[in-house]
């Protein structure tokens, strides 16, 4: 691996998505900023409607057509900004530099075409091949995945497989292009629970071999704690605090994170949901002036209802970095 | 015992994607212009006998192929007259209480074989279910023409042919859909307490399966109307639909296809009278669809 | 794949032997067949021969088993209106123009439609989409008659462009073609779009977008590929559609197919070739249903 392992190999600066409603237009993504670093796991967790999905999505340029455009910021990826490259070139970038894993693996799957076939169109397109042809890797791609008797799977149609086997062959297509970044969008939420757990060894597992950075969107903090190393967490379209795993929850900064682990049983319980805060996030059209989270807040006054917290430097640079977006962490 | 529709709050989903309004994609057309469309076709078509200002029959051999008003003719005649001399208007108008009400009588004896066969195989299930379930899909498979022709070979253009034929074309549509729909309802909470209570099979079917799929029916028959129309009209076109000389839209068309180069108005007006009938019933019936039940789609 | 073949091939074979019943049942039951038969000043004498010949003073299950014993080897008698002829090869000699007529009105259906849905459904809410909505409506309110008839009107009477009836050559078949077609576009259009509508918002449509597949190659190979189930399903109503169609059209434009034949044939009382176009007919549309079936496991693997 020739890339400096302290080099992100992904940065995100100051992203805007803006998201048409029958109100107009929001940004639903609203200044978000992280780095990704090498054989790294960030995970970026926010309840639903904060924005993390379509974090995922902007980074990808997959915004549903003429409802979603990314309206500033920069996504930088091997020294070129992903925002400003031509579709056609941004095309070459999905699969080859950053794949996704999208949130239901059981139906990511085309009905019409075999496995292989599946795995064979992302490598046709980004790969040169090998002496014994696409789907040979594509069987030796099966098996990376631990997918048993991969020689017969290629040939497979995705009915003829298992839910916990059509997860691995998507994890299969994800990786079949060695992308340095894959963006896991909720895998494990329609899988049960050892399944899951299965799924999750393997991400970890597959990391290490390659080194590719994950981004893993999700909104349960028991998963967070078990494959993560770095958090960003999301409120109303903003990274409120990012860290360490382990530093974010032994001391998180932000009142918001706070309240999210204070409510969760124990860091490492499996059914770490996102607990219920008093009040709702606020709407993409009715977003508050200052602080987003002042209006749920408990120790918010005038300053935080006025004004936009800037982001506070708590310690640490590079891959321990700890930041958090609140005005009570100032002197 | 509250009685719940089908299609019910459950199954309507919350508007996720913005929706504009357009004329053209179903369910988004507004209900006046189509209430307007429809009234100013079935006012003529239910008291033609009255509005008409002349009779079908009528024969006004001076004045034969007058051409419609605006193109060389005056408004005594507004859609001109035919070979004998006709009002074409008047014709036209005979026509639509014709079309209409055949399409109405037809209907009726579909949907009734229909929806009681579809209930018999709901409810009851096995060899019923599986007899009946054998002859719709038997039905759907063979095109109505065949029937058509076969029963005009025999015994000539009638009007019992005619509703013999949308019958057989619509009771395996009903069948199929009413049998889904009590298959789903017998499990349904207020059906199994009313057989604990030990109520007959009749009073279930009258008083808890039935008003429950009213509604499907009249969506689907309202669907079937323009369907209805058209084929009776091509019947009547050939031939082997309703008799001459019941002034029916086919009919009339049929009348006009020797005199196109020399009297266009005798085809045109009642083919644009089935055209206007039936865009108007089928937007009605879209739009019927999306207010009693917006999940069924149409076939 | 073979079984699903074999019930297919079983489900086929019950539906004709309906059909059977059905034409045996109308000639016996609605009306006196003697009468069908002969002419309105046919004699006594040729009135009992007939019942003789035909074994009508026989039990009526003897008598079908002998019209059905007929009909697999294709005998329906003699036709009445074309003299010296079986009344099977009159209409198999007619066979032709149908199926050049059908086949061309599919195609043409086939060839506007599905672009025209795909391009409703991937341009939704565009002026594009309005359009193709606008065919399908009027489409499926026009009277295929009377289409017809307003076609010969302007481009044979008015534009001289193309024949007013007949057959022959490629221009004979441009008009009635079109008018059979104009229906089914619009169905066929109608289908298409709310099936790749479904279909583009699939998962795997999103994944093969994040493979780096270009967007046609989504829309025509992943998307479509997976929407056409639905409107090949469609194609056994199509294909009888298009027979129904054949016959009112061929009328329309006295084209010498199966459609015409038949109205000419019950114009003038010849009932065994009535009896001929249905049984072809039926067999024709179970065919077309019994291609569709193994198009579709083709297509959709789950089937298989």
């Amino acid at each position: 691996m020739s890339m400096n392992e302290n080099q992100p190999i992904l940065s995100v600066r100051d992203l805007e998505t803006m998201i048409e409603t029958k109100r107009g237009e929001f940004a639903a993504v609203d200044g978000v900023s992280f780095d990704l670093y090498p054989a790294e796991t960030l995970g970026i967790v926010g309840e639903s409607g904060s924005g993390k999905s379509l974090t995922g999505l902007s980074l990808m340029r997959l915004l549903p057509r003429g409802i979603g455009r990314i309206s500033g910021g920069s996504v930088e990826l091997d020294g070129s900004d992903l925002t400003a490259i031509p579709e056609a070139r941004m095309r070459k970038v999905r699969g080859r530099d950053i794949a996704m894993i999208l949130q239901d693996p059981q139906t990511s799957l085309n009905p019409a075409f075999t496995i292989g076939d599946q795995i064979v169109e992302a490598m046709r397109l980004h790969r040169k091949p090998q002496p014994e042809g696409f789907m040979a890797m594509a069987v030796d791609t099966l098996r990376k995945v631990r997918v048993a008797a991969p020689e017969m799977r290629v040939k497979a149609y995705p009915h003829q497989m298992s839910g916990g086997m059509r997860q691995r062959a998507v994890g299969a297509i994800a990786i079949s292009c060695q992308p340095k970044v894959i963006i896991a969008d909720e895998p494990t939420t329609s899988l049960d629970v050892t399944v899951q757990a299965q799924y999750l060894r393997l991400l970890r597992e597959l990391q290490e071999q390659t080194g590719m950075g994950i981004l893993f969107i999700t909104h349960d903090f028991g998963i967070v704690a078990r494959v993560c190393h770095r958090l960003a967490v999301m409120y109303a379209g903003q990274v409120i605090e990012t860290g360490p795993v382990k530093r974010v929850f032994d001391r998180p900064s932000h009142p918001y994170t706070q309240a999210l682990l204070n409510s969760v049983p124990k860091l490492s319980g499996h059914q770490g949901r996102l607990p219920a805060i008093e009040g709702q996030p606020p709407a993409l059209w009715a977003k508050p002036k200052g602080c987003r989270f002042s209006p749920r807040c408990p120790y918010a006054d005038d300053r935080c209802r006025a004004e936009q917290p800037p982001v506070t430097h708590l310690g640490g640079e590079g891959r321990d970095r700890h930041t958090a977006s609140c005005w009570r962490l100032l002197p | 015992m509250p009685i719940s529709t089908p299609a019910s709050a459950e199954s309507v989903a919350p508007v996720a994607r913005k929706r504009r309004r357009n004329f053209l994609r179903p369910g988004g057309y507004p209900a006046l212009p189509i209430a307007i469309l429809m009234i100013t076709l079935i006012i003529p078509a239910l008291f033609s006998q009255w509005l008409a200002p002349y009779g079908p029959e009528a024969t006004n051999l001076r004045a034969r192929l007058q051409p419609p008003v605006f193109f060389g003719g005056d408004w005594s005649h507004p859609f001109g007259t035919d070979r004998l001399g006709r009002d074409i208007l008047s014709r036209t108008m005979h026509g639509a209480w014709y079309a209409l009400s055949i399409s109405v009588v037809g209907i009726f004896v579909g949907v009734v074989i229909g929806s009681s066969l579809g209930l018999i195989a709901g409810y009851f299930r096995g060899w019923w279910d599986t007899i009946i379930m054998r002859l719709v899909d038997i039905s759907l498979a063979l095109p109505a023409m065949l029937l058509a022709l076969a029963l005009a070979a025999l015994s000539g253009p009638s009007f019992q042919s005619v509703i013999i034929v949308v019958a057989f074309v619509l009771w395996a549509y009903f069948a199929r859909q009413v049998r889904a729909e009590v298959l789903g309802l017998r499990e349904r909470d207020f059906v199994a307490r009313a057989v604990v209570a030990g109520s007959s099979h009749l009073a279930i079917l009258r008083r808890h399966i039935l008003p429950n799929v009213v509604n499907t029916i009249v969506v689907l028959a309202t669907l079937q109307v323009g369907i209805v129309i058209t084929l009776e009209a091509s019947l009547s076109f050939l031939g082997i639909g309703i008799p001459r000389p019941i002034p029916t839209w086919g009919l009339m068309v049929a009348d006009g296809r020797q005199l196109l180069t020399s009297a266009w108005w005798v085809s045109f007006f009642p083919g644009l009278a089935i055209l206007l009938t039936v865009l108007s019933v089928n937007l009605f019936g879209d739009w019927l669809r999306e207010k009693i039940d917006p999940k069924s789609r149409r076939v | 794949m073979q079984r699903f073949f074999l019930v297919k091939l079983v489900e086929s074979a019950i539906a004709l032997w309906v059909i059977t019943l059905i034409v045996f049942g109308l000639t016996h039951f609605s009306g006196n067949p003697v009468g069908a038969l002969l002419p309105d000043d046919a004699s006594p004498e040729q009135v009992a021969f007939l019942i003789n010949k035909l074994g009508l003073d026989q039990p009526i299950h003897i008598q079908y088993l002998r019209f059905l014993g007929n009909a697999v080897q294709g005998d329906f008698g003699l036709s009445m209106k074309w003299p010296g002829q079986s009344a099977m090869d009159v209409v198999l000699s007619r066979l032709p123009a149908t199926l050049t007529l059908g086949g061309m009105a599919m195609l043409i259906s086939v060839v506007i439609a599905i672009p025209l849905g795909v391009a409703s459904a991937t341009r939704k809410g565009t002026i594009v989409d309005s359009f193709a909505q606008g065919i399908a409506l009027i489409g499926q309110s026009m009277p295929s008659f009377w289409l017809g008839i307003i076609l010969i009107w302007v481009f044979a009477v008015g534009l001289g462009m193309f024949p007013t009836s007949g057959s022959g050559t490629w221009a004979h078949l441009v008009l009635p073609a079109i008018s059979i077609a104009w229906f089914q576009i619009s169905a066929l259009t109608r289908l298409t779009r709310s099936a790749m509508l479904e279909v583009l918002d699939a998962e795997y449509v999103k994944l093969a977008r994040a493979k780096g597949v270009s967007e046609p190659i989504i829309v025509w190979k992943h998307a479509l590929r997976n929407a056409a189930v639905v409107p090949l399903t469609y194609f056994g109503v199509l294909a009888g559609s298009v027979l129904t169609g054949s016959v009112v059209i061929e009328t329309v434009f006295s084209w010498p197919g199966l459609g015409w034949t038949a109205i000419e044939a019950i114009k003038a009382r010849d009932f065994p070739v009535v009896q001929s176009v249905v049984i072809v007919f039926a067999v024709i549309f179970i065919l077309a249903n019994l291609l569709v079936d193994l198009l579709y496991a083709y297509i959709d693997p789950r089937i298989r």
